[in-house]
C-alpha cells in the first residue's frame, strides 16, 4: 500500500478528536489485505502493507498529518483532516476516490467541516451506495452534520444568448434614457422647491445655508488661491516666450486678463467645486440614502428637497462666482510676478489688463460660475439622493457627482460660448 | 473528568479616558460550551468581546484564549490565535461587493491551501449548515438582516475555529428567526464542539442557549452574578438579576 497523498500536519482547526474513541466506535473494520497502488508522493511514512490498522502518522509541528491512501478497492483516510490540511491531499483524494468500493475513516483523528466536505466529495465521485465506514464518534457526528447541509453546486449558467452585443446596447440605451428622465424630474422638482422657497422663505434654514457657505466657499479659499497663482504663472510664461519672439510680449496681461476673466476662472474654480464640493454632497447625501434618514424625513413629512438640497443649491450658487472672481485675482497676481520679474514695470501691467479687459468680461465669467454652482450642486445631491443600497452606493455616487459634474461643466461652457458670441459679449 | 478551559479572564479592567466601564472581571469558558455575556446596554458587553479577541487592550489584567494572550501576542503567535477565532459581528459586516459564497471563501483563501474548487464546495457547505445553501450567489444587500447574521456566523466558521464569539446574534430579528438562529448555535455546539461565547441582551435567546453567563452592570461598573442563566433566572442573587430576568424596571 502507498499513501497517495500526505498533507501537512501542523495546523489544526478541528476537534473531532475521536481516537479515545474509536476502539469503541461500532462499525470499526477488520480491513483487507492492501496492495501497492502506484507511485504516490513520496511519503514520510509508508503504511504496513497488509495491517488491519494503520499506524499512527507521524506527528509534524505537533500535529498529525493528513494521509490518503487507495488499498485495491477501498480509500482510506487518516490523519487529521482540517481546513488546515486538507488543501494538500484535496485533488489526490478526489482522484484516488474514482472506482473505490469502500470509504475507510478508522484512522482519522480529526475531522472538521472542511475535511468532511472532502469526505463526502470523495464518496460522491466513488457513486451512490459506496459506504463509508470506521469513523469514531466525534467524526461521524461532523459527518452527519456536513451531509445535512451539503448541496450540489448549482448548474453552470446557461450559454450567452445570441445578439448578446445588440442586447447590453439596448439595456445600455434604455439605462441611459431612464437616468435622463430621473434627471428631469429632479430638475423640475428642484424648481418647484425653489419657487416655492421664494414665496415661503420661511421653509429655508439659514443657518444650514451659512454652514455650507462655510463649506463651499470659505474652506476653498486657499486651495482657489494656490491654484489661481500658479496658472497665472503658468500662463504668463507660456504665453510670453512666443509672444517675445515678435516683441509682442506686453500683450501678455491682456492675454491672460482676457483668458482668466471671461473662461479659465470660473472654469478652474468650478472644477474645483465639482471636485471637492460636489462629491461631497454625494457622499453625504447617499451616506443619508443609505441610513434611511432620507426616507425617514419623507416619513415626517419634511421635504429633503427643502431641507438637503435648497440650501446646497443656494450656497454653492452664491459661493461659486465669489471663487471665480478670488481664481481671476489670484491669477492677475501670479501673471504680475512673471511680468515683473521679465522686467515690465508692474503700473504697465495694470494699465495692459485695465485696456484690454471690459467689465462685460468680469460680469460674464461671473454669471457663468454661478450657473457652474447650481447645476454642480444639483448633479452632487441628485448623486447622493439617488444613491443605492450598500456601502458601495456612496462611493458610486460621489463618482457619478465628479464625473457628471465635469461633463456639464465643458458642455454648459460650449453653451455659454456660443450664446455669448451671438449676443456680442 | 473537568473540560479543558478555553478561555480565562483574570482582574481585567476596562475604561475609556476617565470613565470606568468595568473592573474585576473574572471567569473562564470551557471547551464546548455556550458562555453568554449578558447586560443592559451600555454596560461594556460588546467591548468586553472586543477585549478577548484582542480588539482593544485592558486597562488592567489579562484574558488568555487557547492559551495564548491577543493583547500582546504578535506575528505569527497572533496570526495562528486570530486563524483558531471566527466572529460574527452584530451587523454581519459581510463585504457588500462580494456574494456570500466569495464572503465565505475569503478566510479560506488567506489561510488555507485548498485549491479554488475546494475553497468553493467548503464555502457552499457553510452555507449549507446555517440554511443559506440557495443564497450563495446573492449580494449582501440582497439578503434581509437574519439571512445576513447567518452568513456572517458561515463566514466565521469558514475555518471551523474552536471557539466562535457572536456579537448580538439575536438583535433586530423576528422571534421566528431568532429561535432559529439559536437552534443552530446549539446543534453547531452539539454537532462540531464549537465554543461559543454570545453577547447578547435578548431574554429568550440567553435561557435558550447558554450553559453559562456571565452578567454585567452598569452602575455596578464590573459583573454581578455568575452561573447558568436558567438558575440565575429561578434564584436572582440581587435585585439587578432579578429585574433583568423579570423584565421588571424596578
Amino acid at each position: 500500500m502507498t499513501p497517495l497523498g500526505e498533507g501537512r500536519g501542523d495546523r489544526r482547526a478541528g476537534r473531532a478528536e475521536g481516537a479515545a474513541e474509536r476502539a469503541s466506535a461500532p462499525g470499526s473494520p477488520a480491513l483487507p489485505p492492501a496492495e501497492d497502488m502506484g507511485p504516490g508522493p513520496a511519503p514520510d511514512r509508508a503504511p504496513e502493507p497488509g495491517a488491519a490498522v494503520e499506524p499512527p502518522a507521524p506527528a509534524v509541528g505537533g500535529r498529525t498529518a493528513p494521509v490518503v491512501a487507495r488499498e485495491g478497492d477501498l480509500l482510506r483516510f487518516s490523519g487529521e483532516l482540517t481546513s488546515l490540511t486538507a488543501g494538500a491531499v484535496w485533488r489526490t483524494a478526489l482522484k484516488a476516490a474514482e472506482g473505490a468500493r469502500r470509504i475507510d475513516l478508522s484512522g482519522l483523528e480529526v475531522l472538521d467541516t472542511s475535511g468532511a466536505t472532502l469526505v463526502i466529495a470523495s464518496s460522491r465521485i466513488a457513486g451512490e451506495g459506496v459506504p463509508v465506514e470506521g469513523a469514531s464518534r466525534p467524526v461521524a457526528a461532523v459527518l452527519e452534520r456536513v451531509r445535512g447541509a451539503d448541496r450540489p453546486p448549482p448548474a453552470p449558467p446557461p450559454p450567452p444568448r445570441r445578439l448578446g452585443l445588440v442586447r447590453s446596447l439596448g439595456a445600455w440605451g434604455v439605462g441611459r434614457g431612464d437616468a435622463a428622465l430621473d434627471g428631469a424630474a429632479f430638475l423640475g422638482e428642484a424648481s418647484a422647491t425653489v419657487v416655492n422657497a421664494a414665496r415661503r422663505p420661511r421653509d429655508l434654514r439659514a443657518s444650514d445655508v451659512l454652514r455650507h457657505l462655510d463649506e463651499v466657499g470659505t474652506r476653498a479659499f486657499g486651495l482657489v488661491m494656490l491654484l489661481g497663482v500658479l496658472i497665472g504663472v503658468i500662463l504668463a510664461f507660456q504665453s510670453a516666450i512666443p509672444m517675445r519672439q515678435y516683441g509682442a510680449d506686453i500683450f501678455v496681461p491682456r492675454l491672460v486678463g482676457i483668458s482668466l476673466l471671461r473662461e479659465l476662472g470660473p472654469l478652474l474654480a468650478a472644477v474645483i467645486l465639482a471636485g471637492r464640493t460636489g462629491s461631497a454632497f454625494a457622499a453625504e447625501l447617499g451616506t443619508m440614502t443609505v441610513n434611511e434618514e432620507v426616507s425617514a424625513l419623507r416619513i415626517m413629512g419634511i421635504d429633503p428637497m427643502v431641507l438637503l438640497v435648497l440650501p446646497r443649491l443656494i450656497a454653492a450658487t452664491i459661493a461659486m462666482p465669489v471663487l471665480a472672481l478670488l481664481m481671476d485675482l489670484s491669477g492677475l497676481v501670479g501673471m504680475a510676478f512673471v511680468m515683473l520679474a521679465t522686467g515690465f514695470p508692474l503700473q504697465l501691467v495694470i494699465n495692459q489688463v485695465h485696456a484690454g479687459v471690459a467689465l462685460g468680461d468680469l460680469l460674464g465669467g461671473l454669471g457663468k460660475a454661478a450657473v457652474f454652482g447650481l447645476v454642480i450642486a444639483g448633479i452632487g445631491c441628485r448623486a447622493g439622493l439617488s444613491a443605492g443600497s450598500g456601502p458601495r452606493a456612496v462611493g458610486d455616487a460621489a463618482t457619478a457627482a465628479v464625473v457628471g459634474g465635469i461633463v456639464a461643466l465643458v458642455v454648459l461652457d460650449g453653451i455659454f460660448a456660443v450664446l455669448f458670441y451671438r449676443l456680442g459679449w | 473528568m473537568t473540560a479543558e478551559t478555553v478561555i480565562t479572564a483574570r482582574d481585567v479592567a476596562m475604561g475609556f479616558g476617565s470613565r470606568v466601564l468595568f473592573r474585576d472581571v473574572n471567569f473562564s469558558v470551557a471547551r464546548g460550551e455556550v458562555f453568554v455575556i449578558l447586560g443592559g446596554s451600555g454596560c461594556g458587553k460588546s467591548t468586553l468581546l472586543k477585549l478577548m479577541i484582542g480588539l482593544y487592550q485592558p486597562t488592567a489584567g489579562h484574558v488568555t484564549i487557547l492559551g495564548g494572550d491577543l493583547a500582546t501576542a504578535d506575528g505569527e503567535a497572533r496570526r495562528n490565535l486570530l486563524r483558531r477565532l471566527g466572529v460574527m459581528w452584530q451587523s454581519g459586516a459581510l463585504f457588500g461587493s462580494m456574494t456570500l459564497l466569495e464572503n465565505v471563501m475569503l478566510p479560506l483563501e488567506a489561510h488555507t491551501d485548498l485549491p479554488r474548487e475546494a475553497r468553493e464546495d467548503v464555502a457552499r457547505v457553510k452555507l449549507g449548515l446555517v440554511g443559506l445553501a440557495d443564497a450563495a450567489g446573492r449580494l449582501p444587500a440582497e439578503i434581509s438582516g437574519g439571512m445576513a447574521k447567518r452568513a456572517g456566523i458561515a463566514r466565521a466558521m469558514a475555518l471551523d475555529p474552536p471557539i466562535l464569539f457572536l456579537d448580538e446574534p439575536s438583535a433586530g430579528l423576528d422571534p421566528v428567526t431568532s429561535a432559529g438562529l439559536d437552534e443552530l448555535i446549539k446543534d453547531l455546539a452539539r454537532d462540531l464542539g464549537t465554543t461559543f461565547v454570545v453577547v447578547t441582551h435578548e431574554l429568550q435567546s440567553i435561557l435558550a442557549i447558554g450553559d453559562r453567563c456571565i452578567m454585567l452592570d452598569k452602575e455596578a461598573q464590573g459583573m454581578i452574578a455568575e452561573g447558568d442563566p436558567r438558575a440565575l433566572r429561578d434564584d436572582p442573587p440581587n435585585d439587578t438579576v432579578r429585574r433583568f430576568f423579570r423584565r421588571e424596571t424596578r
